[in-house]
């Protein structure tokens, strides 16, 4: 008797664990019926991954859910850059202003936003004041007015325009106007969805994983190609290229191991573009510490095989360069004289006449009696770790201590404001408003303090100068200079500049080119192969 | 001689994984001799080659030998797992003993804090701890004995219970023996053999343990040789260079397999009765 | 299970959370790094030093340690686990939402193990040193000695890349996400319970009622399915207790792997971006199901098994 209870028991047990397994996949099964490649008969879709930088696609909430509001297609700017990376119109069709502190500008007649909303004077008035009450009253992390402030905000409904008073006299504005944080959202609705003017607008959204867009029956810029699109959340490069390869996505953005890169350019299926970059990769010295030796410094950038790194280790993903703006960009690259390009024999001999030698026989070098350990922050972003590695590997081989630690991205800030490193990677545009200055300001003795406390007197009258200047030659001239110096000074470590890329499958996709300013991913010019 | 013949003879499996044991261990110790290059010499230009004549496992992204590098990983991972090993045993049974043997507060402090480790996931706390103290490798095998430690104490406590109320313990009290002197002599060549099969079975999965910590990067940091990193490491470049995930992942589970046979065996030397 | 000691459980179940709650607050608390500037960090700004203090204020994270300890812990009896800095989020919220994933995954590893393990166990047992026993126990011994993570990655290059049976990436948490996971979880654990079901069951035939059936001339068949079969599974539901809990804690490196969105690789996300309350809730309530489950176990084996009088057998 009692046996047959247990065994009754047992197996109830037994069926109850199956059931609810298979329940539960059962329940997750009808998710994935639109799992892979192309799917819907009918209609035109696009399957796309992307890393996921942000949760949010509000441009309040921080830098990075500002990017993804354009990115994915969902949202616009009042401007907008080409692939020259040169504003051009996009929300607003024209603009006068005299003093360059008060602009007018007129909204485009007729754009609706996704859900039908008109697009008004008003409500790009109450999205851009919304932006600066977040930042105000810190309910978001943006921060609007690191590129201008506005004394006013007018709207004027009848004739289309909206008038900004600045703070200062503006000359850059419509560039400033297209980053991303200064998105145009439906404010009338904000407080439930984000809704923008981009081509495509957001269906559903599961965290960390999908998000489901369809077209914006209401676009204004012409044809929008796809029906739906839907993004994969995809935290490793590797599994993008394999989600490629195997035909579960038919979109990539950004590759950044080598070799799926090089495997995807050897196979004519796929099309794979890019795109010289506006970002620049570097490591900043921290010159309150042993760094600030200008020897050390000229040492390690002899040490560095730039170009190995930057087609080798990084297998392409950046091209190397010697100064902090992209050859790329027309800022007189070809005017510039780098005196500490590769040279290994050089880095040995400048440390050794410097007296920065081993002293105890262990192996390392010291400085003024103490062995040097050079203390290297990294994170994993595009391939930034892997240049620390190889740089780290690099100055060990000449007896130069260096420990890298690599830290997620936000760790990795905060050990940087707090000046406590050695060598830190970055990862930055170089032109994030169109225009190089306020790049190249972090080298400016004022702002330095979070960048590695560098400090030229020249460097800071010329960067004043340029401040002030309006003349374009007069502003190029001292660019380059001003580059000049920076590579002069061994300011700072550059590795290269990051390539950007799109990889489709050709058979299915076409026009996905990638732009040099990487603040859209997902527009109208790409659509169904033919 | 006779008798090491005869062991032999009763106990050949044990003689078998123990030499095993000690090859993988002399892989370790003798790595600079066995490696075919320095395994932090970078060859940048030379990133992921395929194995080779030159380099027989190929080489990693930063263009070191992987040959070499597995085998220095040996080093790392045993020295890791053993002193992991040693720590736990140690200091658990120590702490068993000592519960056992005096009971009261002492014991109910000590089990209570056991019971708060054993009733909890072990790996939630050990990556937690590792990811806060900081990620090393000196920290994950911390983080893992500080969750680790109770299986030892629990063993050693129960054995001591099992003898501390026979007569031969209270005729050496009454003799005015030293308390130490009884838990040296008696309680713990009691608990030993116990304690030393379960440390020898434990080897093998404490060496996992510590890899799976380094390879989620709360373990050991580049450019440590270790098995896990490497897998880590390679693990991007899985498509185009399997062999970066294929080297260090049988360097592990021959390892593994190796001291989990002797724990087997050695089981059956000290304890017949078990199967 | 009396009363009494139900009601024991229960006690020691408050205090261990308690020991725990304060073990890991302790340890966030001492822990390097300075979660101020990593929220500051976290927008992408730079604070100043007023500023990082007046945050600190804001926060209460300048007062006593005592004080912040009895303050959150006061927070979470009523339910409020904090906000995490990375996601801007409550905790707790965050965290319900990865359970389900998690249980879905640690479930249909649990029944896929079974379907593996119960079957060989019997085989092994019953054929034993035979051939099929030595097979299936050097089997086992591949299971335990391969570290998942590995098996995860080499079933990836097998199944995705180089077969292209799986997608690689799919929508939300259905089915062809789980498998692979799954079947990574299950690999060692059905290493670890066919050795358990042969030694049960090996156990089980060696009793005086199987000796005592066979003499009585019972088929051999039917003393295996209906007596010896249930008596060594019934053990097996302790053990399932106990994987099913370590499996929601244990799932971070596979869910990693296949960048499967659910506890543990919150988990994982929340200590590399150290965010505080993040791992302090997940702690606890893994902590909390773990003994939960812990405890319905005993409770039904003690239902079911009338041999199970409290002391144990």
């Amino acid at each position: 008797m009692r046996t047959k209870w247990i065994k009754k028991a047992a197996a109830a047990v037994l069926a109850a664990v199956m059931t609810v397994s298979l329940a539960a996949c059962g329940s997750g099964n009808g998710n994935t019926s639109q799992g892979g490649g192309t799917s819907a008969a009918d209609g035109t879709h696009l399957n796309f991954s992307c890393y996921n930088y942000s949760n949010s696609m509000d441009p309040i909430t921080n830098v990075n859910s500002s990017w993804c509001f354009l990115r994915y297609g969902v949202g616009e700017c009042l401007f907008r850059f080409d692939e020259n990376v040169e504003v051009e119109y996009a929300l607003c069709d024209a603009y006068e202003t005299e003093d360059y502190t008060t602009w007018v500008l007129h909204i485009r007649d007729g754009v609706q936003f996704s859900n039908g909303n008109a697009v008004t004077a008003s409500v790009v008035k109450a999205s851009l004041e919304r932006l600066y009450d977040a930042e105000a009253n810190k309910t978001g992390n943006s921060t609007p007015s690191q590129y201008v402030t506005f004394s006013s905000i007018e709207a004027d409904d009848e004739a289309g325009t909206v008038t900004l008073v600045c703070d200062s006299r503006t000359v850059n504005l419509p560039g400033i106007l297209a980053y991303p944080w200064y998105g145009i959202v439906d404010t009338s609705v904000i407080d439930t969805e984000v809704i923008g003017t981009g081509p495509y607008y957001v269906t559903a959204l599961e965290e960390n994983s999908t998000i489901d867009l369809a077209r914006n029956e209401y676009y204004w810029d012409g044809e929008v190609p796809y029906d739906t699109i839907r993004i994969f959340l995809t935290e490793d490069s590797s599994t993008k290229a394999m989600a490629l390869k195997s035909g579960d996505v038919d979109l990539v953005e950004n590759i950044t191991t080598a070799s799926d890169l090089m495997e995807l350019e050897a196979d004519d299926a796929y099309y794979v573009s890019t795109t010289a970059g506006v970002r620049l990769g570097n490591s900043y010295f921290n010159f309150n510490g042993v760094l600030g030796n200008d020897a050390l410094r000229q040492a390690i950038l002899y040490a560095i095989d730039d170009a190995t790194m930057c087609d080798i280790t990084v297998g392409g993903m950046y091209t190397a360069g010697c100064s902090v703006l992209p050859s790329s960009l027309s800022y007189g690259y070809d005017q510039l004289t780098d005196p500490f390009s590769y040279d290994l024999d050089k880095a040995v001999e400048t440390l050794d006449a410097a007296g920065i030698v081993d002293t105890d026989g262990d192996g390392c070098r010291e400085l003024d009696g103490q062995p040097i350990n050079l203390n290297y922050i990294a994170y994993t972003s595009r391939n930034l770790d892997e240049f620390a590695q190889a740089v780290a590997i690099t100055l060990e081989s000449i007896g130069i201590g260096c420990t890298v630690t690599v830290q997620d991205y936000d760790t990795a800030l905060a050990n940087q404001s707090a000046g406590s490193f050695d060598l830190i990677t970055s990862n930055a545009t170089t032109v994030p408003t169109g225009d190089p200055t306020g790049f190249l300001g972090n080298f400016y003795s004022g702002n330095s303090g979070t960048y590695g406390y560098y400090a030229n007197d020249q460097y800071d009258a010329l960067y004043e100068r340029l401040l002030a200047a309006t003349d374009a030659d007069e502003q190029l001239e001292l660019i380059i200079q001003l580059q000049q110096i920076l590579i002069d000074d061994a300011a700072t470590l550059v590795h290269g500049y990051y390539n950007s890329t799109f990889a489709s499958r050709a058979s299915v996709v076409s026009g996905a080119d990638i732009a040099p300013i990487d603040y859209y991913w997902i527009t109208t010019k790409i659509r169904p192969a033919a | 001689m006779e008798k090491i013949r005869a062991f032999i003879k009763k106990n050949p499996g044990f003689c078998v994984f123990s030499l095993l044991a000690l090859a993988v261990i002399a892989v370790a110790v003798f790595a600079p001799v066995l490696a075919t290059h320095d395994p932090n010499e970078a060859v940048l230009a030379n990133a992921v080659q395929p194995p080779s004549a030159e380099h027989w496992f190929g080489t990693d992204r930063m263009g070191r030998d992987l040959f070499s590098r597995v085998l220095y990983g040996a080093r790392t991972s045993l020295t890791a797992s053993l002193s992991l090993v040693g720590i736990i045993m140690v200091a658990g049974t120590f702490l068993g003993i000592v519960a056992g043997y005096f009971g009261g507060v002492l014991d109910a402090v000590i089990m209570r804090i056991s019971d708060m480790m054993i009733s909890f996931p072990g790996m939630v706390l050990a990556i937690a701890v590792a990811g806060i103290m900081g990620a090393n490798l000196a920290n994950a095998v911390i983080a893992i004995a500080i969750v680790s430690w109770t299986k030892y104490a629990r063993l050693a406590r129960s054995l001591v219970l099992k003898i501390r109320s026979r007569d031969y313990i209270a005729a050496a009290r009454v003799t005015g023996s030293k308390t130490s002197h009884i838990l040296w002599q008696y309680m713990l060549p009691n608990a030993l053999p116990t304690i030393l099969i379960t440390g020898a079975t434990d080897i093998g999965t404490m060496m996992l343990e510590i890899a799976g910590l380094s390879f989620l990067g709360f373990g050991a940091q580049s450019p440590t040789a270790e098995w896990g990193l490497m897998l880590n490491e390679g693990r991007a470049y899985m498509t185009a260079a399997p062999w970066l995930m294929v080297f260090p992942g049988l360097a592990i589970f021959i390892t593994v397999v190796v001291f989990n046979l002797l724990g087997g065996s050695l089981r059956d030397v000290l304890d017949p009765r078990n199967e | 299970m009396k009363k009494y000691d139900f009601l024991k459980r229960l006690a020691q179940i408050v205090i261990i959370l308690f020991g725990i709650s304060f073990l890991t607050f302790g340890l966030t608390y001492m822990a390097p790094g300075d979660p101020v500037r990593a929220m500051y960090a976290a927008s992408g700004t730079i604070p100043s030093e007023e500023i990082l203090d007046e945050t600190r204020e804001a926060l209460g994270l300048n007062k006593p340690f005592l004080t912040q300890y009895v303050s959150w812990l006061t927070d979470c009896f009523h339910g409020d686990f904090g906000t995490s800095y990375s996601y801007s989020r409550p905790v707790a919220g965050l965290l319900l939402a990865r359970l389900w994933p998690t249980l879905k995954l640690a479930l249909l590893s649990l029944a896929l193990m079974l379907i593996v393990a119960v079957p060989l166990g019997i085989l092994s047992a019953t054929r034993r040193g035979g051939i099929a026993d030595y097979l299936v126990r050097g089997l086992t011994f591949v299971g335990v000695s391969m570290p998942n993570f590995w098996v995860g990655l080499l079933l990836l290059y097998i199944f995705a890349v180089q077969l292209k049976l799986l997608p690689v990436v799919s929508a939300g948490q259905g089915f062809s996400k789980m498998i692979l996971p799954a079947v990574t979880l299950a690999f060692a654990m059905a290493a670890k319970y066919t050795r358990q079901v042969r030694t049960a069951f090996l156990e089980e035939l060696n009793q005086d009622y199987v000796t005592g059936a066979r003499c009585r001339g019972i088929r051999e068949s039917v003393i295996l399915w209906q007596h010896v079969l249930p008596n060594s599974v019934l053990p097996l539901i302790t053990m399932l207790g106990l994987s099913l809990g370590s499996l929601l804690g244990g799932t971070a490196v596979v869910e990693v792997i296949f960048s499967y969105p659910g506890l543990g690789s919150l988990a994982v996300d929340a200590i590399t971006s150290m965010d505080y309350s993040l791992i302090q809730g997940y702690v606890l309530w893994i902590a909390l199901i773990y003994m939960v489950i812990n405890l319905l176990v005993d409770i039904s084996y003690g239902l079911m098994d009338p041999r199970i009088k409290e002391g144990g057998r």
